[in-house]
């Protein structure tokens, strides 16, 4: 089992704040983790590997600053990871990343490939079923839990609103997982020792077959015309109120919504 | 005349909501000056479907149907649409912001290259003769600011809309007209659905509920007694995102951006602070009471209704009074 996984390292957003004054967001002192529904499919594939044997590679794009992230995947026990870092990459929407990405990933072998559901900073759920289109292999987004592999047939649980699908699939395939699919191993003492033994391979523009009109801001589909905050003016006054007063004013209101049901 | 296409889900023979509210607000937005068509994906052609259609302001409904399109199957329906978009040459397709909509679109727009905005929840468009501009806004970075996308260069401009956002109109006289294609798939698929499990819950659709007692951090110990609140009115109980994580309560109980969209008669809204990524997802709410210590808090900016106070302390003695009531009754 040749197990890719594509990780992210995003901005913490619950730590982002609006400043009420400039009506900006505060960026200052916003900490970088691995994007957690990314950080689940880390997990995922390491269990994988301890049932099925073979391989757990992760795929990153990004900045350079990403090789932090990457040192702490090899200490959670990853084998191999690449980051592919270019200026020209630079400004890519989900489109130009999803054929970056699956690109590089055309030069690898692989059975399962493995993305978190959507990033916490941009929330698209997108680039793990462009990728899957890219290369022209099934998908399975949403998983609940992957049961099974048996020869080259993975068995698993999908998630809809209405209901949940027990599935069969040939390999190889792509699937993405949720933060709440499974709890994070810590970082082992064996693997934090050597983690910053192991090499971090740095993929660049030149080192991709890849048509440069496809990448960038240039390649990308979709333009940001505008961005943002809310400017809200409170509706109404503020009252501050005794408990039990208040207790009596939210009486007064649903009482006229509710449903009262007879013994 | 230049053409808004929609996605319309079904699941299990049911038409989702969402298609008939995208139908409904693209009709509104649009008027007629630009063409509303209905793509529908099935096993089996009921004509009320194709009446709810028409109803909302389909000018056409483009169905195909066949055994293999029963159940979603990201192969065969992402085969259908693109050929379909291919054939028709649309100016804007939406779809909903559902984990079928969600797994369809981007497949789509990877193989039509084209743009695809992901869930959003505001749309605008500019119609003139020669072209249909799609302006599509939704929340970005954990909903702390609002980014409008555009897909300026390649047709058809994509997006997936979340649902709730928008109301049902069943109020147009005219007809679709209908427009059979055949499916046209030849290869099979790699995925075999081997069992579906029905997703059972006592609990009501929060979507539809009339009243929500809704909690946060500032309340996360009260849970119980919001549930005692919820069963005593007949309302449905739903938390904020620091609750979920804090698995106190369910995930289908998160209201938000990364949740669900609400707009009940009344939203009770006790410790929430009103961070957007929980607003973003109640607004809508017809009647909005909020209860928070923090006479700052964000959630008073949108409420109907602002009293400050401390709900651990409010919440048990709502409760009494709701049994007072009852035991007069």
């Amino acid at each position: 089992m040749n197990i890719i996984v594509l990780v992210k390292q995003v901005p913490d957003t619950t730590e982002i704040k609006i400043d009420k004054e400039t009506n900006t967001l505060i960026r200052v002192g916003i900490p970088n983790i691995i994007n957690p529904d990314d950080l689940a499919g880390v997990e995922e594939a390491l269990k994988l590997k301890s049932l099925y044997g073979g391989t757990v590679t992760t795929i990153t794009m990004g900045p350079l600053q990403a090789e932090s992230m990457i040192r702490e995947l090899y200490a959670r026990g990853i084998d191999d990871a690449y980051l592919l870092s270019d200026k020209r990459f630079a400004g890519s929407d989900t489109w130009a990343t999803s054929k970056i990405l699956s690109t590089f990933i055309k030069t690898l072998e692989y059975d399962l490939i493995i993305a978190g559901y959507q990033a916490i900073d941009g929330d698209t759920a997108q680039v793990g079923p462009q990728i899957a289109e890219f290369l022209n292999i099934p998908q399975v987004t949403h998983l609940k839990q992957i049961k099974k592999i048996e020869g080259n047939q993975i068995f698993l649980d999908k998630a809809y609103e209405h209901e949940t699908q027990t599935l069969s699939v040939e390999l190889p395939l792509l699937v993405t997982t949720l933060k709440a699919m499974n709890t994070p191993r810590y970082m082992d003492a064996f693997h934090i020792w050597t983690a910053f033994d192991k090499e971090v391979k740095i993929i660049k523009f030149d080192d991709l077959d890849i048509d440069p009109r496809y990448i960038g801001l240039a390649g990308s589909p979709t333009r940001v015309k505008k961005t943002y905050t809310k400017q809200v003016v409170p509706k109404s006054p503020k009252e501050v109120l005794e408990p039990k007063d208040a207790a009596k004013k939210i009486f007064k209101l649903i009482y006229p919504y509710m449903e009262v049901k007879s013994q | 005349m230049k053409t808004c296409a929609i996605f319309v889900e079904q699941r299990n023979q049911k038409l989702c909501a969402i298609g008939l509210e995208l139908i409904s607000e693209s009709r509104r937005l649009l008027t007629d000056q630009a063409k509303v068509t209905a793509i529908f994906l099935t096993g089996q052609v009921e004509q009320s479907h194709l009446d709810d259609m028409s109803a909302c302001g389909a000018d056409e409904i483009i169905v195909v149907s066949d055994d293999k399109l029963i159940d979603y199957d990201t192969h065969y329906y992402s085969s259908v649409l693109s050929s379909i978009i291919e054939k028709h040459q649309f100016d804007v397709v939406l779809l909903g912001s559902t984990l079928i909509g969600r797994d369809l679109g981007p497949r789509i727009s990877a193989r039509v290259h084209t743009g695809l905005t992901a869930d959003a929840t505001i749309l605008e468009f500019n119609s003139t003769p020669e072209k249909l501009e799609l302006f599509a806004t939704r929340p970005a970075l954990g909903g702390n600011i609002f980014a409008t996308i555009i897909c300026p260069e390649t047709l058809p401009q994509m997006a997936t809309i979340r649902p709730g956002v928008f109301s049902i109109h069943m109020d147009c006289q005219k007809q679709a007209t209908i427009i059979n294609e055949i499916f046209d798939v030849k290869t099979p698929s790699k995925v075999k659905i081997l069992k579906k499990h029905p997703l059972i819950s006592d609990e009501k659709d929060l979507t539809k509920a009339r009243l929500i007692i809704a909690g946060g951090r500032g309340v996360v110990n009260m849970f119980d007694t919001l549930k005692d609140i919820a069963l005593l009115t007949g309302g449905e109980v739903a938390a904020s995102r620091a609750v979920i994580d804090a698995q106190i309560e369910p995930k289908d109980r998160q209201v938000g951006q990364t949740g669900i969209t609400v707009r009940p008669s009344v939203y009770l809204a006790s410790g929430i602070s009103g961070a957007i990524q929980h607003v973003s997802g109640m607004d809508k709410s017809e009647l909005i009471i909020a209860m928070n210590t923090d006479p700052d808090a964000l959630i008073f900016d949108i409420a109907d209704v602002s009293i400050v106070a401390d709900a651990k302390l409010v919440l048990p003695l709502l409760k009494e009074e709701i049994l007072s009531m009852k035991h007069y009754e």
